[in-house]
């Protein structure tokens, strides 16, 4: 082989690294911003129609996979929505009551502003977990900083880019993020940490206070990411830090991350 | 004709590649279908001709996707000199020979993986990913992995190949020539 083809070779390579290296270390996020949004518009329409393959086959495959087990599903989410109604029921009950309380002691109600409802039509593909892409934007009144939450309160996670029709959000599972957290039974306060799209630990729990197996967790007031009330989910594990001078614990979301169709963004 | 076709190819790579990662739940464990795009075109066309769909594909995947940009632009680069350098001197031999640097793409596209986790999230953060990934039992998972991207390599050969010899029969008959 002659030298100056590997010589070529060479410069060809290192110009290739050098390129990427450089577009790593500058990462003009900002200045690419009109350029996202425009591709934004042409895939948005190919990522919904996948988006409802993906749906439409996952329900056909859940379908076919509990035909079996749908009698007994049945009996027991009959008896759960008896059990359900009861609870709603009292919980309007004293609903009324705290709105009328808070009323003749002057406190302005807690409910967070509905934005906008959005469609999910995509996830972070390295796999790691800890975004998703929603189908609405800046034109929809999204900003950057805004809570996203699932059903009626469950906590997903916190908008963190925004472009004209597409947002990307970031989960609570992303290990950047921390919040401020506190149990309902015990009132006992921690922080929440993401762990790299494999769960969520409760940390910086006090060893005076008091946290079991099945509590539910819940954003506190303390902490000025999000409104507080979330329902973060439930304790599953308990433990101690490395250092022993703080409980620690798994929580279990009630909401499987990656099979979220429609999200809320609440402020 | 050729430049909006093969556009939309890969834009359709991608958004599979969007979906798909959430199929799968989330862990690290997804079909690259844009990489083994890639790798079948840099085999099709060769390094040299492929390399400006190579780096493009990286550029709309980067931005798509909200990765930093110049992230897959060298990961797919690599990948497909990797594969035309290695297919253009074990090709000729054998036909089972197709197997070794396609194997050998996949095998070094996981380590680009992990590399771009240590470097994405630093190396200590990275690095508890990669041993709790590992503890998980993803190595037999990226076995799995493996022969997923085996089909969808085998796949999108097929489908570029038939792509190309249209474009290459459009370009002959059909388009009209330029006199000057």
């Amino acid at each position: 082989m002659q030298p100056s083809f590997w010589k070529r070779k060479i410069i060809e390579a290192g110009s290739v690294v050098l390129l990427c290296a450089f577009l790593l270390w500058w990462n003009p996020s900002r200045l690419l911003t009109p350029v996202r949004d425009i591709l934004w518009v042409a895939v948005e329409p190919i990522a919904i129609v996948f988006q409802y393959l993906r749906v439409v086959l996952s329900d056909v495959g859940h379908s076919v996979v509990s035909i079996g087990s749908l009698k007994q599903e049945n009996a027991r989410l009959t008896s759960e929505a008896i059990r359900l109604q009861s609870r709603v029921a009292e919980l309007e009950d004293m609903q009324k009551e705290n709105d009328q309380l808070r009323q003749e002691i002057g406190v302005a109600l807690r409910h967070p502003d509905h934005v906008a409802t959005a469609l999910v039509v995509g996830y972070d593909s390295r796999g790691v977990g800890d975004w998703l892409i929603i189908n609405k934007g800046s034109r929809d009144g999204i900003a950057s900083g805004m809570t996203v939450v699932s059903g009626e309160n469950v906590l997903v996670g916190m908008v963190e880019e925004v472009l004209t029709s597409t947002s990307r959000v970031s989960l609570i599972t992303h290990p950047k993020s921390v919040f401020n957290v506190h149990t309902v039974e015990t009132q006992a306060r921690g922080v929440v940490r993401g762990k790299f799209g494999l769960g969520i630990l409760l940390d910086s729990v006090l060893q005076t206070e008091s946290i079991r197996k099945g509590d539910t967790v819940v954003t506190s007031e303390w902490g000025e990411q999000y409104p507080p009330g979330l329902l973060v989910g439930t304790i599953s594990e308990v433990g101690t830090s490395p250092d022993g001078l703080f409980q620690q614990a798994t929580i279990l979301s009630p909401i499987d991350f990656f099979a979220i169709r429609t999200v809320s963004i609440i402020r | 004709m050729g430049v909006f076709l093969r556009i939309g190819i890969i834009t359709i790579a991608i958004c599979l590649d969007m979906v798909l990662s959430g199929y799968f739940g989330g862990s690290l464990i997804s079909p690259n279908v844009t990489l083994m795009l890639v790798v079948a075109w840099s085999l099709l066309l060769g390094f040299t001709e492929s390399i400006g769909w190579v780096m493009l594909a990286g550029v709309l995947a980067d931005m798509v996707l909200f990765r930093p940009l110049g992230f897959s632009i060298f990961m797919f680069v690599v990948a497909a000199y990797a594969s035309s350098f290695l297919s253009k001197r074990f090709f000729i031999r054998h036909p089972l020979w197709i197997l070794v640097p396609f194997f050998g793409v996949v095998i070094f596209s996981v380590c680009m993986e992990i590399l771009a986790v240590v470097l994405f999230w630093g190396v200590k953060e990275g690095g508890s990913l990669i041993m709790t990934w590992i503890m998980h039992g993803s190595v037999v998972m990226q076995g799995l992995l493996i022969l997923v991207n085996a089909a969808l390599f085998f796949l999108s050969y097929r489908v570029l190949d038939g792509v190309e010899t249209f474009l290459s029969y459009y370009k002959r008959r059909v388009q009209p020539k330029k006199y000057v």
